[in-house]
């Protein structure tokens, strides 16, 4: 029988053998060097009441004058049209939606929204659903306090990208409190819509405008196309996707809108039978009834033979477009290994760019958000039998930097 | 007037301190992985124990001016890691009681997830006397696994835990019986 030390002592090593020797994730210091030691000589006496008192008073004015401009700056009136503002600074946090549920035993999933730091990768608070929902899409504001989270009753399996059954509404809330709420009913000018028809949405830059895109109806009628809901008025603009894609009607049409930092157009990923995945850019300004006619291509249909096209989107400053893809990869006995890779390409010229990313293996599905200084958040997911390996990262010059590993992230937003 | 017009980077040459940024990431890979450990065999659970590493090292580098010798930034870092397991200990077991209607603290939906999986790693043996590590409480198990593991001596484990050597020895005594009374307990459980 071993004494308790030694067998105390073999389970702990057990343990720390865990942790591989290369298993320490790359150390995020704090961007700011915080607290004192600029160089200020302690102060005493005479000359500290005679130098605190006027700065603290500079420091007031100063911080008053600041938020005067920020208020200005951050306002609810619009940027001028056509013009690209330069980027901001991204907020210190961002959201996720993460999946959970019994995988793959057809019971309902439910998707929670995490708050995570940028700086430390923790998960600052969760916030779940009201009961009998689940979180499927979620869009930032680019601010620190606007979230839009669209959550639909649960019920039937989850797949990705594609809206399940059951698909109820959307809620806009706000993380510190709902402010608005709105269903795709509401949307669709009162009339109910179908089960899985709505597609994908994206909050404007300024918070202001809420781009939804998905299968509205009139009568028996399939209308799929692009919806501008405006949070504040209420208003509607609405354009139509004149040339459908046909034979595959379980491919959404018109999916991943994402504005530029005008907040002037909308990239879209259309599939119509004349361009296949294409992304176009639409002006919101247009006065145009259909998709084609409010917008130009701006990326033509993929070259590269992919199993899926993910997400796509355009970068605030509207330079260039990025679309993730599922490739097949090295071959295996089951078939091939999923590799996942994000293509660049100049908005401009649709021409190809150097990859963000390295080819990640076994990642079947991911999800992509630009932070307002152009940085991406990237979601992999591994598989849907062995969650645990999902990642929420952020994509630096072709670095990943893993903020967060949780079951399934579906979406995510600064 | 030369105070004014250095830069911090530039005082710290010129005492004689190297940059805080190059010699946190200097400490960072020369002993996070063995911090990491330290932190898994107390938490059980490897994405918080990164957490608690993590938030160690920008402690140090938010209070490395202050440091009277760098020397001592891996005692330092030691204590804040033991100080991050006890608060995330703390931080859980708030959470059993009262689990918040809406909100839920960091990391425990995702912890238990990673433990299961990180158990899976060990063999029941071990796994056995991990959980009774993990019931004691969390003095007894940080001087336990700074004695056992870390294997340091009786003041390398009073400065760690800022406590007296007279305390260390008396708490590593406690914690070792308790640790057999839960040992047998499972035994007999199991039988």
């Amino acid at each position: 029988m071993k004494r308790i030390e030694d067998r105390l002592r073999d389970a702990a090593l057990a343990a720390a053998r865990t942790v591989p020797d290369d298993g320490a994730p790359p150390l995020r210091l704090p961007g700011r060097r915080p607290g004192p030691g600029w160089g200020l000589p302690r102060l005493r006496g005479r000359l500290l009441a005679v130098i605190a008192p006027v700065t603290a008073a500079a420091a007031v004015a100063g911080v008053l004058a600041g938020a005067v401009v920020a208020d200005r700056h951050d306002g609810n009136s619009a940027p001028p049209a056509g013009a690209v503002s330069a980027p901001r600074v991204p907020p210190p946090y961002l959201l996720g939606l993460t999946l959970f549920g019994d995988f793959g035993q057809g019971r309902p999933l439910r998707a929670d929204a995490v708050l995570v730091s940028e700086h430390t990768g923790k998960t600052l608070a969760t916030l779940r659903p009201p009961r009998g929902r689940t979180y499927v899409a979620v869009s930032g504001g680019y601010d620190d306090r606007t979230f839009v989270l669209a959550a639909r009753r649960t019920g039937g399996l989850y797949r990705p990208r594609y809206s399940p059954t059951w698909l109820f509404g959307i809620r806009v809330t706000v993380i510190h409190g709902q402010v608005a709420s709105i269903s795709t009913t509401d949307l669709n000018g009162g009339v109910p819509l179908p089960a899985g028809s709505f597609g994908a949405m994206a909050l404007s830059p300024d918070g202001t405008r809420l781009a939804v895109t998905g299968d509205w109806t009139r009568g028996r009628t399939r209308l799929p196309g692009l919806r501008i809901y405006h949070l504040v008025g209420g208003g509607i603009q609405s354009w139509k996707l004149a040339d459908p894609a046909a034979g595959n009607p379980a491919l959404p049409d018109l999916w991943s809108p994402s504005w530029e930092a005008s907040g002037r157009r909308v990239a879209l990923t259309v599939r119509t039978r004349q361009c296949q995945d294409c992304v176009r850019l639409l002006d919101t300004g247009s006065h145009a009834a259909t998709v084609q006619g409010a917008s130009r291509v701006i990326v033509g249909p993929p070259r590269v033979r992919a199993l899926d096209w993910n997400a796509a989107l355009i970068s605030p400053d509207g330079s260039r477009v990025l679309r993730s893809a599922i490739l097949c990869g090295r071959r295996t006995g089951h078939g091939c290994a999923d590799v996942s890779r994000i293509y660049s390409y100049s908005a401009r010229t649709g021409r190809p760019l150097s990859d963000v990313t390295e080819n990640v293996l076994d990642i079947i599905w991911t999800v992509l958000w630009s932070s307002p200084d152009g940085r991406l958040i990237v979601a992999g997911a591994a598989n849907q039998v062995q969650p645990y390996f999902a990642t929420l990262s952020t994509v630096t010059k072709g670095h990943w930097h893993a903020l967060l590993k949780v079951p399934l992230v579906i979406a995510a937003a600064w | 007037m030369e105070a004014y017009t250095q830069s911090p980077a530039a005082r710290d040459e010129r005492a004689g301190r190297p940059d805080a940024a190059g010699a946190v990431t200097a400490l960072y890979e020369g002993h996070a992985v063995g911090l990491i450990r330290l932190a898994v065999v107390l938490l059980g659970d490897r994405a918080a124990a990164e957490d608690v590493v993590q938030d160690a090292y920008c402690g140090l580098y938010r209070r490395w001016r202050h440091l009277d010798d760098p020397g001592r930034a891996l005692p330092y870092l030691r204590s804040a890691v033991l100080n991050g397991c006890r608060s995330q200990l703390r931080a859980r077991g708030r959470a059993r009681r009262q689990p918040p209607d809406g909100l839920v603290l960091a990391g425990n939906v995702a912890a238990s997830a990673a433990s299961a999986e990180e158990d899976m790693l060990l063999a029941e043996e071990h796994r056995e006397v991990l959980i009774a590590l993990r019931g004691l409480p969390p003095r007894q198990r940080e001087a336990l696994v700074l004695r056992f593991y870390l294997g340091l001596d009786e003041p390398g484990i009073a400065a760690a835990m800022s406590i007296s050597a007279g305390t260390v020895k008396s708490t590593t005594s406690r914690a070792l019986a308790a640790l057999g009374r839960l040992l047998r307990a499972r035994t007999e459980e199991d039988q």
